[in-house]
């Protein structure tokens, strides 16, 4: 009896403590189950949060707008959670206004978005530190119907500051007529969301503010002065050479630049045509006090549209270039006369001796010639000087063509008599006036007469003269001087107008020496005085032709005497038209 | 027989002229730069020859000052050139030089010849 009753009571025992054992298993297993929930939505929240910061970056991009940023922002909260209005702040410093945007969800009163608007402007206050209710307020109110009866009053919001580099740049609202929203965990993802956003803009904006501050420490250490303006001709850029160049102010104004450099030089004027002109405009030159530049000016155009947005003007300091050019030009004018003087004595004094003896003649003839020979070459190098230096002027005037060659051809007539040649003229009647520097041309002649005799050693020289004409319109005069010389190759005849051009075979057969700048020069005073010349040869042993025109003195040319051309852009480059 | 004045700094090609002039009968001075004005009002030549590159005091400048003293307006003036310098040459021309001639490019002879024609030219009519 005692037996069983005593295996009851373990029975019994036993069975408790399984069933407390049960239940104590229970409660364990049902805590880990709420800890596995929990961190489930947990997750599952951020996860959702993780969607919509992507979402928030993607819509981003790269906009450094303050107040589109606070849109994308807004326009985003209404995945996380509900309310009647969603508002933003953003200060306008351009405009100097605060602009309050406010998208209604729900039916609200007038009432409701004042209070938003009040409960934002005060939050705005406190975190720019500065009293805001001054400024203006820029509203506007979009969404659903505005309820009149005052129904639904401001019952819950909080507002989410947006802050980018540390700096306030706008404030959002989101307010809604139920009360009790928007405590703990949500408005904590809110504002979670708020910060990483602005982080990842400050970090852009870092990127970019490097990107702009390498790219403006380039344009400050330019050498050059640097002006850039928009559409809208407000200046936009300058660096501190162009204050330095300009000798005004630092971070001057356009009227500043506009007024240094009114006189010499119309920036606006010359902003518009590069404005209006694809590409750049050809570079000038613009003297400004003690100063000379050339100035620059081409428009910047939009990456995607090619619209013009932009004009940058670009004030290269040349003035050092022009005083060393200065410099030389100087020498060599220097140079030329002093060659000149001691030989234009040597053979003013040759031909002051008459001595009787043949002998001594023949030395002083020699004498003579060869300083004549001396100061044709200085008086060549001196044009070539003045042709790259754009200082060679042909001053024409209307006058008598064949005046000219005669007298030149009669020039040479002893020359072609000792070389036992003969040279004939034949000039058209009739002929008219033609335009033409008398000087020049006379060394046209003089260099293409002494050519043909130089490299004829039998035959002839014929000069002629005639009127070109183009269906029975008179157009220009050709002259041409044509030899039975030794010829020229054909593809020799495009170094002959070259400087120093002066073919290798001429200068052995003739056996003179010559600096092969004449026909370089002729070509010049041709060209210079609207005409063309060229030459036509046979070949090497069949004599050459060369031909130039120049223009009637009626027609094109206004008959006025001393017309003063100067050849400003004349280069070496120019080809001859042959 | 007339009177003669050169300004030429280069005393070889000045002396040259001188004899070739006065071969042809004339009374020919060589003056300075620096005399050449004082030179010219004292003296009243026939006609001047003036040279333009000088040391001290360019042909041109001189010339000014004789076209602008009445006395001396009148005298013709030849201006003597080294170098075909186009635009001084045209500056002198209107300045009220009378002619020029290319030193390099005139022999003596045709330096006289040209100083004879230019003093018939020049002559006050006789009457």
């Amino acid at each position: 009896m005692e037996l069983t009753f005593g295996l009851v009571i373990v029975t019994v025992l036993g069975t408790l403590a399984g069933i407390a054992g049960y239940f104590l298993m229970r409660r364990e297993f049902k805590r880990e189950l709420e800890i596995n929930r929990r961190k489930q939505e947990e997750l599952a929240q951020k996860a959702y949060e993780m969607t919509v910061l992507k979402e928030i970056g993607d819509r981003i991009g790269y906009s450094l707008d303050a107040a589109k940023i606070v849109e994308i922002i807004s326009r985003s909260l209404e995945q996380l959670l509900s309310y009647s209005t969603v508002s933003s702040m953003i200060y306008d410093s351009e405009e100097d206004k605060i602009r309050f945007k406010c998208n209604v969800i729900e039916t609200v009163s007038q009432q409701f978005i004042n209070d938003v608007k009040v409960k934002m402007l005060a939050a705005f206050s406190e975190m720019q530190q500065v009293p805001v209710v001054d400024l203006d307020v820029d509203e506007s109110i979009s969404g659903t119907i505005v309820d009149e009866s005052g129904k639904y009053p401001l019952s819950s919001f909080f507002n989410l500051p947006i802050t980018i580099s540390g700096r306030v740049v706008g404030l959002i609202n989101v307010a809604s007529r139920n009360s009790g929203l928007y405590e703990g965990d949500d408005t904590e993802v809110l504002y979670r969301i708020a910060m990483q956003a602005s982080q990842a803009v400050t970090k852009l904006q870092e990127v970019l503010e490097n990107e702009k501050s390498r790219l403006s420490q380039a344009v400050e250490s330019l050498s050059d002065g640097l002006v850039m303006v928009n559409s809208k001709y407000q200046l936009i850029l300058s660096n501190r050479r162009i204050s330095h160049l300009l000798q005004i102010v630092e971070n001057p104004k356009l009227f500043d630049i506009v007024n240094a450099l009114s006189g010499s030089f119309d920036i606006r004027t010359k902003m518009e045509e590069a404005y209006a002109k694809e590409g750049s405009l050809p570079a000038q030159e613009v003297a400004i006090r003690d100063k000379v530049f050339q100035v620059f000016c081409s428009r910047v155009v939009d990456n995607k549209g090619g619209k013009p947005m932009a004009i940058v003007v670009l004030f290269h300091d040349i003035t050092d270039a022009k005083k060393l050019e200065r410099l030389r030009q100087d020498f060599m004018a220097m140079m030329v006369h002093e060659l000149r003087a001691p030989l234009t004595s040597i053979k003013s004094s040759v031909a002051m001796i008459n001595s009787g003896d043949v002998e001594t003649n023949k030395y002083l003839k020699t004498i003579g010639s060869t300083s004549e020979t001396m100061l044709e070459l200085v008086g060549d190098l001196l044009d070539v000087a003045k042709l790259e230096a754009g200082k060679f002027d042909v001053i024409c005037n209307a006058a008598d063509l064949s005046e000219v060659v005669v007298e030149r051809v009669d020039s040479f007539r002893p020359i072609v008599q000792e070389k036992r040649l003969q040279i004939n003229v034949n000039i058209e009647p009739d002929l008219p006036k033609g335009w033409f520097d008398k000087v020049r041309i006379k060394q046209v002649l003089n260099n293409l007469l002494s050519n043909a005799i130089k490299y004829t050693d039998v035959g002839e020289i014929t000069v002629s003269v005639k009127q070109q004409q183009v269906g029975g319109v008179p157009i220009d005069i050709l002259v041409s001087v044509a030899d039975t010389g030794i010829g020229i190759e054909e593809d020799q005849i495009e170094k002959l107008f070259s400087r120093f051009g002066q073919l290798e075979s001429g200068r052995g057969n003739a056996g003179l020496k010559s600096s092969g700048l004449g026909l370089y020069i002729t070509r010049k005073i041709v060209e210079a005085s609207d005409g063309k010349i060229w030459v036509e040869s046979r070949g090497e042993g069949s004599g050459s032709t060369f031909n130039f025109t120049v223009p009637l003195a009626q027609g094109s040319h206004k008959d006025v005497s001393d017309t003063h051309e100067t050849i400003g852009n004349f280069t070496t480059e120019k080809v001859a038209q042959a | 027989m007339a009177k003669i004045i050169i300004v030429e700094d280069d005393a070889n090609l000045a002396s040259i002229y001188q004899q070739k002039i006065s071969s042809g009968g004339h009374e020919v001075m060589v003056v300075q730069d620096k005399d050449a004005v004082a030179q010219i009002a004292a003296q009243k030549p026939s006609l001047v020859l003036l040279d333009i590159i000088m040391p001290n005091i360019s042909g041109l400048d001189i010339l000014r000052e004789l076209k602008a003293d009445p006395t001396t307006a009148g005298v013709p003036v030849l201006l003597l050139t080294n170098v075909a310098e186009d635009a001084s040459i045209a500056r002198g021309l209107e300045l009220g030089a009378y002619g020029y001639l290319l030193k390099s490019e005139t022999t003596p002879d045709a330096v006289l010849s040209r100083v004879s024609m230019t003093l018939e030219e020049s002559a006050p009519p006789k009457p």
